[in-house]
């Protein structure tokens, strides 16, 4: 299993509503490499954001097991699995879930000095990552409704960056974000992903999902199909082609 | 206009239903509120009422005097007879014991008795049993029912009464009332024998001098009954020519009253007064919930108006939510207030020997319903204004109401300290707002918890400041000599006692001051006295100087520096008043002075009494056997007067420790029960927050840290108001609350300990309930900000 970083086997979730019962994912084996910018992609209700946060530790599976680097976690308590997420996961969300109530800057430390007790250290950090994707000092003491979508979308990156977790998972991190707020965020992603960062991104979006070097299609709980496109140098397009005839196979 | 009421109702009903918990704590404090305020406001109409009823259902006395046979004169009866307003007299013969003893609780109670033969035809104050008889023949007696409710006695117990060094045991047949002679604050005690037994104790003690007269009449106007005493004293000077008040006991309706529903009335105001605390605690939590009801709904109250909603009608259906609390909690709370009313009558019956049913009163009832259902419709409708400013596009932009956009006075980056200290303090400062309401809340409550700690510290702990409060001297024997001097004598002969730490001559004698019945304290040692009766000005130290109750110098509109006119039998003087003093007893007709000063009328008065003050460790009754061994025939009598204080201060030690426990009970409930509210609330409100600090790594327990600790200072600085506030305002307000009784200067202990201890409690306490509230955040996922 060497370089694989994230392993499924035989994942189930269920759900149960209104005294029916609906199986989103379906005795599902993967691996995720080190390294990797994974992209699950899938029609809407295919489970992808199920599967995402199933193997990240912020829901528990049915049924299957997640092994994070040779170590199961899905027996750990909710406590351990916090402490798991705290130290190898980076989370972008869709809706951005910054703390309102927080300025950006203490949005980025109240996580960072979860793991390092270091104050100036993770300050510095914060500080480092913020002038990175572009936010200059003036907007650090805003709070998240200051800012515009795809400025809140970075600093929600930068958040997920300040551990420096084995593994960022993004669900549809570009889902409300405007097509030049999109491409920026991206590009970050991607940059950090040339840096050695490994992926796991949730989109329906072709734009979106181009930027991951493996692509996955999820179909009724189960994964019906792989992509291989190699690293994300530029958007060319051959590239383009690969994908949008892997999405045609997959009936997309 | 009916459907739209409807869909109003419906509203209401509906959002009832979905804050269930939340809804069930408030109807929990407002039920709390409303029980307490209906057994006050029962007991604030109703005692004194009932107290007048059951004086005309027996045909009470309004005067009654009883004095020694041999002082009888038939020109007394002529008086009441021919007396302005005197529809009814009656005399008849009694047995008259000066002094008195007999077991009382878990001490011995020293009183005079009046001995009536129950089988005497009387027309005024007729016999009126409580409850069952247990007539055997055989020397049965017949106690005052406040014997049985204070003094423990139980039908066919036997009764021991010491007179004159002999004992005379009794069987236990019934209980009695009378308005007049069944209570231990009048300074006389009724106990009524059939003829069997009246022949026989009359026989034992064989003493004509204690064969008695007791003169009764009923006035037009009770309410003059104290006029009548005070002419009568003027009359009975004037014929009897010798002084006779010494040994004369008289009562009046007016005073009996006031004596017998004082603790009851003062109680209720007391119950009262905490029930609006309380009201005031549910009126700051229903302001919060409206607003931050409105604050979480935006979107919901956006759409409907943009449904056609109008404002009126949205605030009319948030109105409705809180009067159906209001109303549900009110008539309840009513309901409930008349299983505890029983209980509360008892425990007043206790100390005031009066039985007291009370039915339903409507007075009452409306009156709580008021206190409740008037606020609720002001303040409600007031609270839910902002929602008339709001537009219906706020439905499509419910981020509006997370918008922030003050300047973060907290910034992670410049505080000092951990992590979690800093998180806590944020969260504290977030909802500043919110916890200075809370930090009201607790304040009040700490306050009545002061209240209730210091008065029971005072009154069963440490007696001290009550005893100085009422006005009453705190020896530990009273020795009674036979007079013409000896008690001087016998005072220096006991002085040099080894167990003594000091002895003072310290007598009562009856007296009128202008031409009213009165008490004069005589003593020469004023600087010696236990208990500082004066609150303005000084004791007296001439002959010609006297210190006046505060009820006297009110009654009489006398001050420090103006004369006043003391009468003793024929004899009368004028005395210069050099201070006011505070005295509860004698309905308040209190006066001080010195034996020299007592002499201008009675030349040939001495003193009776010692007051002995043992010193620490020596007991009480061995020392009194002791003196009689020493001092044989010179002595009178004895009195154990720690003995006697305590079986008197019993009952209000049990009414201050029932008062204690249910105000400490009430305080963890609407601690307990306003945490849950606002903590519920805040953690609904948060969690969003919270499932965001979940995915990114924090702990269900860091949260709930965060969450209790955020309310710890709140807590803290409520308690820590709330305690100072109380600590400094016990005083006045104990004071304010017996004024009417002549209570002027009260200095009542504060127990720093207590307090102290009692704040640690609050604070312990509120930080286990707002950890066990904030368990809640358990059910949070990190899954929970996706799903939304």
């Amino acid at each position: 299993m060497s370089g694989i970083i994230l392993k499924s086997k035989m994942l189930c979730k269920t759900f149960f509503r209104g005294g029916l019962q609906y199986q989103i994912l379906k005795n599902l084996n993967l691996d995720i490499k080190e390294g990797d910018f994974t992209v699950i992609m899938g029609a809407s209700g295919s489970g992808k954001s199920t599967l995402l946060y199933a193997l990240s530790g912020m829901d528990r599976p049915t049924l299957g097991e997640v092994y994070f680097r040779n170590e199961e976690i899905t027996r750990y308590s909710n406590d351990r699995l916090a402490v798991f997420r705290r130290k190898n996961c980076g989370f972008v969300f869709q809706q951005i879930c910054l703390l309102n109530t927080m300025s950006i800057l203490d949005n980025c430390l109240v996580n960072g000095l979860l793991v390092n007790k270091n104050k100036r250290v993770v300050i510095n950090k914060a500080k480092e990552l913020l002038t990175q994707v572009g936010l200059e000092e003036a907007q650090w003491n805003k709070f998240p409704s200051q800012l515009s979508g795809g400025e809140a979308q970075r600093v929600g990156i930068v958040r997920s960056l300040m551990n420096e977790p084995s593994m960022i998972f993004a669900d549809e991190p570009t889902g409300s974000l405007n097509s030049g707020s999109s491409k920026a965020v991206l590009d970050l992603l991607s940059e950090v992903n040339h840096q050695g960062q490994s992926i796991l991104m949730v989109t329906h979006d072709i734009k979106t999902a181009i930027r991951g070097n493996r692509i996955l299609y999820l179909r009724d709980g189960v994964i019906c199909g792989e992509c291989m496109l190699g690293s994300f140098p530029d958007i060319n397009s051959k590239r383009q082609e690969q994908l949008t005839s892997f999405l045609t196979n997959m009936g997309w | 206009m009916n459907y739209d009421m409807n869909k109003i109702w419906m509203l209401s009903i509906s959002n009832l239903r979905k804050n269930r918990g939340n809804s069930i704590s408030l109807f929990l404090i407002l039920l709390v509120a409303v029980v307490l305020m209906n057994l006050g406001f029962l007991i604030t109409l109703n005692f004194s009422k009932a107290f007048d009823k059951k004086a005309e259902e027996d045909n009470s006395a309004h005067v009654i005097t009883a004095m020694y046979k041999q002082y009888y004169k038939d020109s007394y009866l002529d008086y009441f007879d021919k007396y302005p307003g005197v529809t009814e007299t009656e005399k008849e013969e009694i047995i008259y014991l000066w002094t008195t003893r007999f077991k009382y609780g878990s001490g011995e109670f020293v009183t005079p008795s009046l001995i009536l033969n129950m089988d005497f035809h009387r027309n005024i104050s007729s016999l009126s049993f409580v409850g069952d008889l247990d007539i055997t023949g055989n020397h049965d007696i017949f106690l005052s029912y406040i014997l049985h409710t204070g003094g423990g006695y139980h039908l066919g117990d036997d009764f021991t009464l010491y007179y004159n060094n002999k004992s005379y045991v009794f069987h236990v047949a019934g209980f009695t009332q009378d308005i007049h002679l069944g209570s231990i604050t009048l300074g006389c005690i009724g106990l009524h024998l059939p003829e069997e037994s009246y022949r026989w104790l009359h026989q034992e003690i064989n003493e004509p001098k204690t064969d008695g007269i007791l003169i009764k009449a009923r006035l037009a106007n009770n309410y003059n009954s104290q006029d009548m005493i005070a002419d009568f004293n003027q009359h009975e000077i004037a014929v009897s020519k010798t002084w006779i008040a010494t040994s004369m006991w008289v009562s009046s309706y007016t005073l009996a009253k006031e004596m017998r529903t004082m603790t009851a009335n003062i109680g209720g105001a007391i119950i009262i007064g905490f029930s609006f605390i309380i009201v005031l605690v549910s009126l700051l939590i229903m302001k919060y919930r409206v607003t931050t009801g409105i604050q979480d709904c935006l979107a919901d109250i956006g759409t409907l108006k943009a449904l056609g909603y109008t404002s009126a009608q949205i605030i009319r259906s948030i109105l409705y939510q809180y009067l159906i609390l209001g109303c549900l909690g009110a008539v309840t709370g009513i309901a409930v207030s008349y299983v505890f009313i029983d209980k509360l009558s008892n425990m007043f019956s206790a100390q005031t020997g009066i039985v007291w049913k009370q039915g339903f009163d409507g007075t009452a009832s409306l009156l709580s319903f008021s206190m409740i259902f008037i606020p609720i419709l002001i303040l409600i409708p007031l609270s839910a204004i902002p929602i008339s400013k709001l537009a219906p596009m706020v439905a499509y932009r419910t981020g509006i109401n997370t918008h922030n956009f003050k300047k973060d006075l907290f910034p992670i980056a410049k505080m000092k300290g951990r992590l979690n200290f800093i998180l806590t303090v944020k969260s504290m400062m977030i909802n500043l707002g919110q916890n200075l309401r809370i930090s009201v809340i607790i304040a009040a409550i700490s306050f009545t918890s002061v209240f209730a700690v210091v008065v029971y510290y005072n009154i069963a702990t440490n007696n001290k400041a009550f005893l100085d409060m009422i006005g009453s001297e705190m020896c530990s024997v009273i020795v009674t000599t036979y007079g013409d001097d000896d008690a001087s004598l016998l005072r220096n002969e006991i002085l040099s006692l080894k167990k003594v730490k000091k002895a003072i001559n310290y007598d009562y004698l009856s007296v009128a001051v202008n031409n009213e019945g009165s008490q004069v304290m005589i003593i020469d040692d004023s600087n010696l006295l236990e208990t500082n009766q004066v609150y303005k000005g000084r004791y007296p130290d001439k002959e010609n100087e006297i210190a006046i109750s505060s009820y006297m110098a009110k009654r009489f509109q006398k001050t420090i520096g103006n004369s006043i006119t003391v009468q003793m039998g024929n004899a009368s003087a004028e005395y210069e008043i050099t201070g006011l003093i505070q005295s509860t007893s004698n309905i308040g007709m209190n006066i001080t002075m010195t034996m020299n000063g007592v002499r201008r009328m009675l030349p040939n008065y001495s003193y009776r009494n010692v007051n002995v003050y043992l010193n620490l460790g020596i007991n009480s009754d061995l020392f009194m056997k002791e003196l009689k061994g020493i001092y044989g025939e010179r002595i009178k009598e004895t009195i154990n007067m720690q003995e006697l204080t305590d079986s008197q201060l019993g009952i209000y030690v049990l009414i201050t420790s029932i008062f204690a426990t249910v105000i400490m009970i009430i305080t963890a409930l609407i601690i307990s029960l306003t945490l849950y509210l606002i903590i519920k609330a805040l953690i609904i409100r948060r969690r969003k927050e919270f499932g965001i600090q979940k995915a990114i790594g924090y702990t269900t327990f860091q949260l709930m840290l965060h969450t209790a600790f955020s309310f710890l200072p709140v807590v803290l600085l409520g308690t820590l108001v709330g305690s100072i506030l109380g600590s400094f305002y016990i005083n006045p307000m104990v004071s304010l609350l017996f004024k009417g009784i002549g209570i002027m200067k009260v200095a009542f202990v504060v127990p720093t300990v207590w307090i102290f201890l009692m704040c640690l409690g609050i604070c312990i306490f509120g930080f286990s309930i707002s950890l066990l509230v904030s368990l809640r955040i358990r059910k949070i996922t990190a899954y929970t900000l996706i799903e939304e």
